[in-house]
């Protein structure tokens, strides 16, 4: 289990989505409850819940919508969401998960995911000024 | 299909003047938003069946030996193999099934294979060793 946390913004674009989209309110909320009970094990192995983010400075990671399956057929179709969270440490050294940003990249396809790392970053920023105790995770390489 | 309105999220954490009670919204959401979605019986219908999926994607031999607390290092030894062999052995997704026999059971289980026909009893396929 690994504590979850939203940005403010994150939170209010939540809240909106649960009252326009019952549906993919349901399946979001399947990805958060998910990344709370495997933390970082989610984007291990298979990548299809969820995938490190390489351009960027931090230890951030975005959750996919889910694949196409048996009950979510059309899963590839819009909305292609994109979740980005961001990995912090607190003093005891157990991980938090910072949820910070989410879009629809249908329109974008990959290009995306530039404009919006970097808002996730100043978010991930933002949210460590307000939680001292919390730590964003630098990656490796990048120190 | 329905037309969806996803709401679109341009706001910029340098010029969102969040304030205190902002701030304090955004504690403990996460706990709230899952009991707002025990309030929506359809919505909760469908995120118990993604959840179920994501936790069976999830079910790999690596987190069948974690949940048993065990090491790679131990069952290398068990299955005298080198531990690299065990960190391979779990990333494949096909393997004899005497392999993954000896794999449970090197976890201290024992592997039933069952074939089940809508119109018969279940039979069990005994599964050989090497």
């Amino acid at each position: 289990m690994v504590d979850t946390r939203y940005h403010p913004l994150f939170e209010r674009w939540l809240t909106e989505l649960a009252e326009s989209d019952e549906e993919v309110f349901a399946e979001v909320m399947a990805l958060l409850v998910a990344l709370e009970q495997h933390g970082r094990d989610l984007d291990d192995e298979t990548r299809d819940e969820s995938h490190p983010v390489v351009t960027a400075r931090y230890d951030l990671h975005a959750l996919r919508r889910t694949p196409p399956t048996l009950s979510t057929p059309y899963a590839d179709r819009p909305p292609v969401l994109r979740i980005l969270y961001g990995f912090c440490t607190q003093p005891d050294g157990t991980d938090v998960a910072v949820v910070l940003i989410a879009g629809d990249k249908t329109a974008l396809g990959n290009n995306w995911y530039r404009p919006n790392i970097t808002e996730a970053q100043a978010r991930l920023e933002q949210y460590t000024r307000q939680h001292t105790d919390l730590t964003p995770i630098v990656k490796r390489g990048n120190r | 299909m329905t037309k969806r309105t996803i709401p679109v999220d341009t706001a910029k954490a340098a010029d969102s003047n969040l304030t205190q009670d902002d701030w304090e919204q955004a504690e403990g959401a996460h706990e709230r938003f899952k009991n707002l979605l025990d309030a929506k019986p359809r919505a909760k219908a469908r995120f118990d069946v993604v959840l179920a999926e994501i936790n069976q994607r999830q079910a790999t031999l690596r987190r069948l030996r974690e949940a048993r607390t065990l090491t790679q290092s131990t069952i290398a030894e068990l299955l005298e193999m080198d531990q690299s062999e065990v960190s391979r052995l779990e990333r494949r997704s096909d393997m004899l099934l005497s392999t993954l026999k000896r794999f449970v059971q090197a976890n201290g289980g024992e592997l039933h294979l069952v074939v089940q026909f809508p119109d018969s009893a279940a039979v069990e396929l005994l599964v050989g060793d090497e």
